[in-house]
């Protein structure tokens, strides 16, 4: 059983391993991000092949106090193994629980703000769909951040869990999605 | 007979407006009889995600009266199987099926599982394999003609004309496989490509209606469309009545 009562650490190394379309292009799988306090809250550190540094620079998440449930409450799908080609669709199954779990349990400890994520990351992403030549349309994203302890299973070791939530909310451009991670 | 579902999951306004928009085209200046479109949307009524429960329906912002569509069902997978088994019940071979899914889509990024419909409740996903699987159960008929406004709609084209057991099948998309869609930065009551294919499809082939809602100057820079159709003369068809 998943305890999470340790406590949550942010400023630690989350390797990305996992992201919807819409958000895959600034969190892109085999990333690293880390959060680094920043006055009362904290900022995102990112360290990959994606130009996604740029879009997390002014960026600054607020720690909102809650609850810490145990990964139970999530799925009983765990200990899950490292992320591969193998164990995408348990990843994929974990993010449509994730996503019901975010949206019933509201009063969830977690890192709260809002990032911006430009409609296309990459110019060729804008020439194979046809579209008309543009700038990336900057979409403001709120996003909640979620850390489980003790869900991924590397050897003997266990790992925790990092939740990117892109809430659904209404005025918004775009829906929900999900990006996941470990330690 | 024409027969029609519109369905939107978790819808925001500007999703029922254009629910409401399709369903007037419809009636008013197609000759569609009401009680052969069956509209889905969101909890079942007028209502769409809003950030109080007691938010006011309104009027529709294309003319500032009531809306006018009855919506049967909530806007799930479900429903929309529901939905398709009403049609089926009735659908002859020469018949023609119209479906327009607005809202919100979604996209995991595998390719093999392609993109999803963002449903009620809690944006549960709909897969394209599983809407697709739903669509194969109609029985054969002359046209089956789709409109999609969702984010990542492209990657329902392949699947939709592999399953459709239509003689004739076309469908235009707001976007690509890859990409999202977006409302009217300069009227956030609509979506972009949606509002224009539907103000073009009267008097029009699908094809027609789709190059219009593309013309520079009319579709938003940021989508993406794409059409398909198969066989190749299913991009004339029309959602007029056949005489």
């Amino acid at each position: 059983m998943s305890a999470n009562d340790e406590g949550l650490i942010w400023e630690r190394p989350w390797q990305i391993v996992r992201a919807d379309l819409d958000m895959a292009h600034v969190f892109a799988p085999q990333d690293t991000i880390s959060f680094t306090r920043n006055g009362n809250g904290y900022g995102i550190s990112h360290k990959g092949a994606a130009a996604a540094a740029n879009y997390f620079r002014d960026v600054v998440l607020t720690e909102v106090p809650g609850e810490q449930p145990s990964f139970d409450a999530v799925s009983r799908d765990y200990p899950l193994p490292l992320f591969s080609k193998h164990h995408k669709h348990r990843y994929r199954t974990l993010a449509d629980r994730l996503e019901v779990f975010a949206q019933t349990h509201p009063s969830v400890r977690r890192l709260e703000g809002t990032i911006k994520i430009p409609c296309h990351g990459f110019a060729h992403q804008e020439q194979e769909s046809g579209a008309d030549p543009h700038e990336p349309q900057q979409i403001t994203t709120r996003i909640h951040v979620y850390q489980f302890a003790d869900v991924v299973q590397d050897g003997t070791k266990l790992k925790r869990l990092l939740v990117i939530y892109k809430p659904f909310q209404p005025h918004c451009t775009n829906g929900n999605g999900t990006v996941l991670g470990y330690d | 007979m024409r027969h029609a579902i519109l369905f939107s999951g978790m819808s925001f306004k500007r999703h029922v407006n254009g629910l409401e928009l399709c369903y007037r085209t419809l009636v008013d200046q197609l000759g569609y009889a009401p009680e052969m479109i069956h509209v889905l949307n969101f909890d079942g009524t007028l209502h769409c995600f809003s950030e109080s429960e007691d938010e006011p329906v309104g009027v529709w912002p294309g003319d500032g009266t009531d809306y006018r569509m009855t919506v049967e069902g909530e806007g799930n997978r479900r429903a929309f199987q529901r939905a398709l088994r009403a049609v089926a019940a009735c659908l002859k071979p020469d018949d023609q099926l119209f479906i327009n899914i607005t809202g919100h889509g979604g996209h995991r990024g595998d390719e093999e599982y392609g993109p999803d419909l963002l449903t009620y409740p809690f944006c549960k996903r709909y897969g394209r394999d599983a809407f697709c699987a739903d669509l194969a159960l109609l029985p054969e008929h002359r046209s089956l003609v789709v409109l999609m406004a969702q984010c990542f709609s492209g990657g329902f084209i392949p699947a939709v004309l592999a399953a459709s057991p239509a003689r004739q099948t076309a469908i235009a998309t707001a976007t690509s496989e890859k990409l999202q869609s977006f409302m009217q930065f300069e009227d956030p009551n609509w979506d972009s490509f949606q509002r224009n294919w539907m103000s073009a499809i009267a008097g029009r082939t699908v094809h027609e209606a789709f190059e219009y809602a593309t013309r520079p100057g009319v579709a938003s820079p940021y989508d993406s469309p794409q059409f398909g159709a198969y066989p190749r003369t299913a991009r004339e068809a029309t959602l007029m009545e056949l005489r």
